[in-house]
């Protein structure tokens, strides 16, 4: 399968969750090519799962379990952004966030 | 955190007829220098240097410019209300007519960040949108900035 560079990434995820009726919030610009992308969930009901893309571009959730407290998350993106200046930080807010972003890029 | 904290009443702008030969950053710009005692031309600049990086508006009608700067104590919000929705190349195509624009000290990551993810999730509850959109005097605006309902969807 193949894995688009991190801006094109998030511009497809961005324009995805709009035409869905979604939002998608770009909080951290990161590098153009080869930045992680990192996905917050968040909706009415509060913080989801935190979602990472992988090298063979599948997404997965990563950090504290998302049922862990808010200040836990707040923590973990804090510490990746302190390590690593090229990451991507988006703020999701849609209805079934981690299969949204699983069918982003299916796999071929 | 609570966006009235971040925002100055005299900040806050309702109905607002652009100069159409100076167009919205350097209406930014003003505000900011008036309110906040920056200078106007390098919010101006900074504001659309982000800008040019791909819009800041994130659908239905709303966007949220912002910039890092030099001199400023704490992370500061503009808010503005136009009269007629104007194009902004935002992520749906939509004209946009809410603003909260975003200044923050250079050094300001993490409260930078949550002020951001704060003014997206309040702007994007849908009731709060439409409210601030009728709101029709600067003082009604800002009264919604500190509303009970916007605090807590923030």
């Amino acid at each position: 399968m193949t894995r688009l560079p991190s801006r094109m990434m998030v511009d497809v995820l961005m324009r995805s969750a709009s035409a869905a009726g979604g939002f998608a919030t770009l909080l951290a610009r990161g590098d153009d090519h080869g930045g992680a992308i990192l996905i917050q969930c968040r909706d009415r009901d509060g913080d989801g799962p935190l979602l990472e893309r992988q090298f063979d571009g599948q997404w997965q959730a990563v950090g504290p379990d998302p049922a862990s407290s808010p200040a836990d998350r707040a923590d973990y993106v804090a510490r990746r952004r302190r390590i690593d200046p090229d990451l991507w930080l988006i703020e999701l807010d849609i209805a079934q966030a981690p299969q949204f972003v699983a069918n982003l890029n299916p796999p071929t | 955190m609570t966006l009235d904290s971040l925002v100055y009443p005299a900040s806050v702008k309702a109905h607002v007829v652009l100069d159409p030969k100076k167009g919205i950053f350097p209406f930014f710009g003003d505000l900011a220098a008036r309110t906040l005692g920056l200078d106007s031309g390098q919010v101006t600049e900074a504001l659309q240097m982000r800008e040019r990086l791909g819009s800041t508006g994130f659908g239905r009608g709303i966007a949220l410019p912002h910039a890092k700067l030099d001199g400023l104590a704490g992370v500061r919000g503009l808010f503005v209300q136009l009269a007629r929705p104007m194009d902004f190349a935002a992520v749906d195509g939509l004209p946009v007519d809410l603003f909260f624009v975003l200044l923050s000290p250079l050094d300001a990551g993490a409260d930078h960040l949550k002020a951001l993810a704060s003014a997206s999730r309040m702007l994007r509850n849908e009731k709060i949108a439409d409210r601030l959109r009728g709101a029709k005097t600067d003082e009604a605006l800002y009264a919604l900035l500190a509303d009970s309902e916007a605090r807590d969807a923030a």
